[in-house]
């Protein structure tokens, strides 16, 4: 078999897929921006459900729109996004924790 | 309709249905560095925006539903990329011009309301030269910005690409461009999110 699973993959989604993945990403949208107008929980609380939805709405991009599973250099895009994904957590962390200390 | 039948109809496009991964994985290091410096500039935001009161100029300043608007346009044209994606493999050029020119319109009436925020922020004297909040935020919102006007530009020259015949290589392009406009999304929800909506808290 000479065809990559890319191709076969993304040639078959249909329109109502990408309807429904469009609802599911407009209620994972709004679900954290009515808990803050509303303001159900308390500010600690809210600032983490408004994380752990940032972290749910990138996982669905990645998985609706990348489709990096079907792509032949899998892994090796999995190591580069985890060592840039570390970095970047190094310097976000990091600098709030050296200005914090400083002040 | 089976893969041989399509390899059988587009046998004088695409002689063979490899994709050259090698290019797409060059991409993705691009994608994965730009993430870094989007990183960087996250972290002079959020440094900066323990100056100060940021709950008072978020809840003062800026328009929430404004903003939500300009996330679902976003995520509506991020969309219609997919869709174009789709159809590329399912080699209906047609409808690919179709949706790529309601990608372009949807990301430009995006970046027409960006600029409008950004200026009417300068306009009621909240520029970036008014404290260290705001440069943050302006170096931020307008690199962003940069982004989705390069991505448009892209988007003009894979249009007129898409008027010729679809081979191997235009394939590439394709999925290229669609990674770069998701890309663009997801930052835009980190934006959103962290910015905005934590910014409000």
């Amino acid at each position: 078999m000479n065809i990559n699973k890319v191709q076969l993959y993304l040639g078959k989604i249909k329109c109502c897929y990408y309807l429904f993945t469009f609802l599911i990403l407009l209620i994972v949208t709004f679900f954290p921006y009515i808990i803050v107008q509303k303001k159900f929980f308390s500010d600690s609380f809210t600032l983490f459900v408004i994380s752990l939805f940032t972290i749910i709405q990138v996982m669905l991009h990645l998985k609706c729109f990348f489709h990096l599973e079907y792509f032949k250099d899998y892994y090796w895009s999995i190591i580069i996004s985890f060592f840039s994904l570390l970095v970047v957590f190094i310097i976000i962390l990091g600098s709030i924790w050296i200005m914090n200390d400083l002040h | 309709m089976t893969i041989k039948k399509i390899q059988k109809k587009n046998k004088k496009v695409c002689n063979d249905f490899i994709i050259d991964t090698k290019k797409i994985l060059g991409f993705w290091i691009y994608l994965m560095s730009d993430c870094i410096i989007f990183g960087t500039i996250f972290s002079v935001y959020f440094v900066m925006a323990q100056s100060v009161s940021i709950h008072f100029i978020i809840k003062n300043v800026f328009d929430m539903s404004y903003v939500m608007i300009e996330t679902v346009v976003l995520l509506l044209s991020s969309i219609f990329y997919g869709m174009v994606l789709s159809y590329i493999n399912q080699f209906k050029m047609l409808k690919v011009r179709l949706y790529l020119l309601i990608t372009f319109f949807l990301g430009l009436i995006f970046i027409i309301m960006e600029f409008n925020e950004l200026y009417s922020l300068c306009i009621k004297q909240y520029g970036p030269s008014k404290n260290s909040f705001f440069s943050a935020y302006f170096a931020l919102l307008g690199i962003h910005a940069l982004h989705v006007v390069a991505g448009l530009i892209w988007i003009v020259l894979i249009f007129f690409q898409s008027l010729f015949s679809l081979t191997n290589t235009t394939r590439n392009n394709y999925i290229c461009l669609g990674f770069f406009w998701h890309f663009i999304d997801i930052i835009w929800i980190c934006i959103f999110n962290f910015v905005y909506l934590a910014g409000s808290v």
